[in-house]
């Protein structure tokens, strides 16, 4: 930013894209095309985002060569643009406030920055129901797991054990078998009758069914067994992750506490498919609604990816949990969208792009709800956990504590939250958040408005005080 | 087929890329380009730091920035999540806070 800018107050641009990943590439080519020059923001070092990361290691085998291909293309096209967008990484967006003006942190300093228009494609994370011992070093996520592979360049080695639903669940495990280090057990809490509902859909994803089916053979071959209908219900260890205590799940995946069994293990990756990262959109004002099938709360938009916000879009997982090709086809359409109301429309010729594009994303996410529906964690998950179980993880609070002040009448989040400072830890809510809604639920009853989202306030990431002291403010 | 727990590097150590950093007063050996958290993690060190009210222990769990229980000192720059920081030739850092003064 030149003096001058600094003087007059926050930079100013015409589109910013939050999000590098498949749908904020999507978008910002889209803009390139017709002849605009996105500020393209993303907090990692490489774009590619969680979908096409790009790894540090070597390349590992994966089980669906046809997206890692998608991945590589559009990482290619996206280097062939890249002098005609302003790509700036290593930039976590702290806020967004009225009239696009959004607060940004470099690790270095803050600044602001407004835009005409706003396309956030800040996808989506690991979903993680808690458990007594979830907190062990040695216990990590599933997409942690992914993530320490892909963009660490780190192998475990040891015994290694898998648990819970979803699609990350089989990728990881069907990653670390390809790369000769298979998990010694899976654990998937979903079983083959759940998903029988989910079948007569899926019908129509051949691409969809043929990566699962890629990722079954992997284990196959690596005599990985995969224990379906069962759940972690704790982890042990000195100091350390040592043990996971599972057993298998009943009606609403309620596990049976007399047929538990203990397996000695390294390192445990859990999760429950993925959440919408929604601290931003709420922030702005988006309005929400609750949609299950697409992992709880989604903002609304319109076919073209519009929010009610004015200027504001969104693309991509953000919207509702469906992976890189979704994601790809609603940044491509958020671009397009935001490029015709700044006036950079290719006419007739965006009309006809925009009616294919609808199609074909109205195909892939055909049949894709049953499944998501099918793979949902369900209320019994829950229901047995002991009192000493910590629910928010970076303020500590455990079951125990929620459950008294919910007994002295704490009725809501918000009560919760200001109570214990529950959700108001380093993480903001983001691994806590959906337990301790569905514990009000589960405690108080549904009638109670437990589904309301928690509020979302700036900063959407700690930031150390003594960059907020040197930030020059949002006044003026 | 039980190997040894912890991590490797999967590209394994390149002499040419090898950058020394210094973590709780010892010397570890780290290739340049890799982020924090995976020479951390390669060293051995399972567990990064403890817990604010508890004090209990606690390693990486997302690793893609959002957990915040990968936190480490690093000196000239404070409090930093490890696994959103490449490392540099003869970085400092620390497990555990600085004695009153330091950085």
């Amino acid at each position: 930013m030149s003096d001058q800018q600094r003087a007059s107050g926050a930079e100013r641009v015409p589109v910013v894209v939050v999000g590098a990943g498949p749908a904020g590439i999507g978008a910002s080519l889209e803009l390139v095309r017709r002849g605009l020059r996105p500020v393209v923001l993303h907090s990692d070092e490489f774009p590619g985002g969680q979908g096409w990361r790009q790894a540090r290691g070597p390349e590992l085998p994966h089980p669906s060569s046809s997206s890692r291909r998608l991945g590589e293309r559009m990482l290619e096209e996206l280097e062939e643009l890249r002098s005609s967008m302003d790509l700036r990484s290593g930039v976590d967006v702290l806020g967004l406030y009225p009239e696009r003006e959004l607060l940004l942190d470099d690790g270095q300093q803050l600044r602001s920055l407004s835009a005409d228009c706003v396309i956030i494609a800040n996808g989506a994370r690991d979903r993680v129901l808690p458990f007594p011992g979830w907190t062990l070093p040695g216990v990590v996520s599933l997409g942690g797991l992914l993530g320490l592979v892909e963009r660490h360049g780190l192998l475990p080695r040891g015994r290694i054990v898998l648990a819970g639903s979803g699609p990350l669940l089989l990728l990881a495990a069907s990653r670390l078998a390809l790369a000769g280090h298979a998990p010694a057990v899976v654990f998937d809490s979903v079983g083959l009758l759940d998903l029988l509902p989910a079948m007569p859909g899926l019908l129509g994803q051949p691409a969809l069914l043929a990566e699962a089916w890629a990722m079954l053979r992997s284990l196959r071959r690596a005599r990985v067994p995969l224990v379906r209908r069962h759940a972690v219900l704790r982890a042990e260890g000195d100091g350390r992750f040592q043990r996971a205590v599972v057993a298998p799940l009943g009606r609403d995946q309620r596990p049976d506490l007399r047929r538990t069994q203990a397996l000695e293990a390294d390192l445990l990756a859990v999760g429950h498919g993925l959440a919408p990262e929604l601290a931003l959109v709420a922030q702005a004002g988006v309005e929400l609604e609750w949609r299950s099938a697409l992992g709880g709360w989604v903002p609304r938009c319109d076919v073209d990816m519009q929010t009610r916000v004015d200027g504001l879009y969104v693309a991509g997982d953000v919207c509702g949990v469906h992976g890189a090709q979704v994601a790809l086809l609603q940044g491509r359409l958020a671009g397009i969208a935001a490029a015709v109301r700044l006036g950079a429309s290719a006419g007739q010729d965006d009309e006809l792009e925009q009616l294919q594009l609808r199609a074909r994303l109205a195909r892939l996410v055909q049949g894709r709800a049953g499944l998501e529906r099918a793979m949902q964690p369900r209320s019994g998950l829950l229901q047995l956990l002991p009192d000493h179980t910590l629910i928010c993880r970076c303020e500590e609070v455990s079951l125990g504590e929620l459950r008294a002040w919910m007994a002295r009448g704490a009725g809501d989040a918000t009560a919760l939250k200001m109570a214990t400072r529950a959700g108001m830890g380093r993480c903001q809510g983001r691994f806590c958040g959906a337990s301790l809604r569905r514990l009000l639920a589960d405690e108080l009853g549904e009638g109670a408005r437990m589904d309301e989202p928690l509020s979302a306030r700036p900063p959407a990431r700690p930031v150390p005080l003594e960059r907020l002291a040197g930030w020059d403010g949002l006044e003026g | 087929m039980t190997t040894p727990a912890g991590f490797v590097r999967l590209a394994g150590m390149d002499p040419q890329r090898q950058v020394r950093l210094t973590v709780d007063g010892r010397g570890v050996v780290a290739q340049r380009g890799e982020t924090l958290l995976a020479a951390l993690l390669a060293a051995g060190l399972l567990q990064l730091r403890r817990s604010d009210r508890r004090g209990a222990p606690r390693g990486a769990f997302c690793g893609m920035g959002v957990c915040m229980d990968c936190l480490v000192w690093l000196q000239g720059r404070g409090l930093v999540r490890s696994c959103a920081v490449t490392v540099e030739p003869d970085m400092v850092c620390s497990t555990q806070p600085p004695a009153q003064g330091g950085s």
